[in-house]
């Protein structure tokens, strides 16, 4: 009597549980593996994130026709053109900006050195400072300098030994980077346990990040002349 | 122990072994490695009909903009046929937007594509992504081929300008806040030879992503290369001119 009673409970259980799993596989409810659902994810947010862009081109785009159209009735399209230009100078880091936002300062680590350790430890190297300018982007950084020298996009850091060297320019310790924008938000992304500025300063090197309300960041000096690129035709374009 | 005879215990047998597949089929849905569980398709299908709306609408909005932009370009150029001031002021906003890294350009140039290792190296961290985890590696590339005269970069065509940032965000590499993921591709305008010559000497960023990092490292030496706009607009929450 007994075994049968099992039998039976085992056969009503295996079979609930069959039919839970068949009914995964039925047509339109099919399994796919994590991945698949992770990469459409992916995808979405790729395009959200570009449309977002170009959301904001379209009003940026349509408040310029309005501008335009005014000063064309005006009769003053000159200056309309010479605002743009303006705009499009900042954007290139060719002006000279200020407001809030921070000072810091990287120096090679004073500590004496652990015995045998690699004395390249306490020194500041350039992906170093490249991760810590790269932190303050990620912060909503607008405008950056290393040692008086505005970073743009073209700008190379070079830490060679004693000295860094930045748009073709030579410069000494300690490193000062300035950059416009939140305070807060800039501070920590230096300060914050977890980020890369912490993690020098507990390696022993001297991190220092103080708030500011006045930030003056200067334009970018050096000639810019293009050897190679041109820019795409309209035509071929679209 | 006789109670049960030859023929009950296959019975039994077989169904712990029906079960135990059961069982294991059910957890292996819920309970696996990153990236490798199962999921229902009614997601998948869900995602797949939210992805092609989005993407509908982008290329609505995006028409919308080329049609506006046209219109813009239509008022400058119907005031600089009337003034050669206008004319050479349009001139000069081309220019700084070139500087600014807001036009598509082209040149000679070199093409760097960067792919995780592949799967028989068992150098990746929990599945995740080696070249997304060390993403200070395309910083490093970049400032290479800055340091070597590079005139525009993108990395998966996302330009490079003043205010890029790569960011480690979750699943995601973003740059210019747009969620990329491997393979990169690394395009840069400039001497070619020079470029892939910094790239490529001995001990450099390129010797240390293959034998450090075992990444798959491939460089393109290209007489045309495009390389495309800085899609989103620049705008300047915080800082202001100086007077």
């Amino acid at each position: 009597m007994g075994n049968k009673f099992y039998i039976f409970m085992m056969a009503c259980i295996v079979g609930l549980l069959m039919a839970l799993t068949l009914d995964n596989a039925s047509a339109e409810y099919r399994i796919v593996p994590f991945k698949v659902i992770n990469d459409f994810k992916k995808v979405i947010e790729k395009e959200q994130a570009e449309m977002q862009s170009i959301r904001n081109h379209l009003d940026e785009t349509t408040e310029k026709i309005e501008y335009f159209k005014g000063k064309q009735a005006e009769g003053d399209v000159g200056k309309a053109l010479r605002n743009e230009i303006d705009g499009y100078k900042a954007s290139a880091a060719l002006t000279a900006l200020e407001g809030p936002g921070v000072l810091v300062i990287l120096s090679d680590g004073e500590r004496e050195l652990i015995d045998g350790e690699d004395p390249n430890n306490l020194l500041v190297h350039d992906i170093d400072v490249l991760n810590i300018v790269n932190d303050l982007k990620i912060a909503g950084a607008e405008a950056i300098s290393l040692n008086g020298q505005r970073v743009v996009s073209k700008s190379e850091i070079n830490c060679a030994g004693p000295t860094i060297k930045i748009n073709n320019r030579v410069f000494s310790q300690p490193y000062i980077i300035k950059a416009i924008g939140n305070p807060d938000y800039l501070r920590a992304a230096i300060k914050a346990p977890g980020t890369y500025g912490n993690l020098l300063k507990q390696v022993g090197l001297f991190v220092e990040a103080n708030t500011s309300v006045s930030i003056t960041v200067p334009a970018y000096e050096e000639q810019i002349e293009y050897k190679y690129l041109k820019v795409v035709e309209r035509s071929e374009n679209s | 122990m006789n109670r049960f005879n030859y023929k009950t215990n296959i019975i039994i047998g077989l169904i712990s072994v029906v079960l135990g597949i059961v069982f294991s089929i059910q957890y292996k849905a819920v309970n696996n490695d990153y990236l490798e569980g199962l999921f229902p398709s009614q997601r998948a299908i869900q995602l797949e009909n939210e992805l092609s709306s989005t993407m509908a609408e982008k290329e609505n909005l995006q028409e919308q903009l080329e049609y506006y932009e046209d219109e813009l370009r239509n008022i400058k150029e119907s005031e600089s046929k009337e003034s050669a001031v206008i004319k050479s002021l349009n001139a000069e906003t081309l220019k700084f937007r070139v500087i600014a890294g807001l036009e598509d350009v082209e040149g000679e140039g070199v093409q760097v594509a960067i792919e995780d290792p592949s799967s028989e190296m068992d150098y990746s961290r929990d599945g995740g992504s080696v070249i997304m985890y060390n993403y200070d590696l395309i910083l490093s590339m970049i400032n290479i081929l800055n340091a070597a005269g590079a005139e525009a970069i993108s990395v998966n065509n996302q330009r490079i300008i003043a205010m890029t940032e790569i960011h480690l965000a979750g699943n995601n590499l973003n740059i210019n806040n747009v969620p990329t993921a491997p393979p990169f591709v690394v395009k840069a305008i400039g001497d070619s030879d020079t470029l892939e010559a910094a790239l490529n000497i001995r001990y450099g960023i390129v010797w240390e992503m293959r034998e450090n990092y075992k990444l798959q490292v491939g460089i393109k030496k290209f007489e045309n290369i495009i390389i495309e706009k800085y899609k989103n607009v620049i705008q300047f929450r915080y800082a202001e001119p100086v007077k």
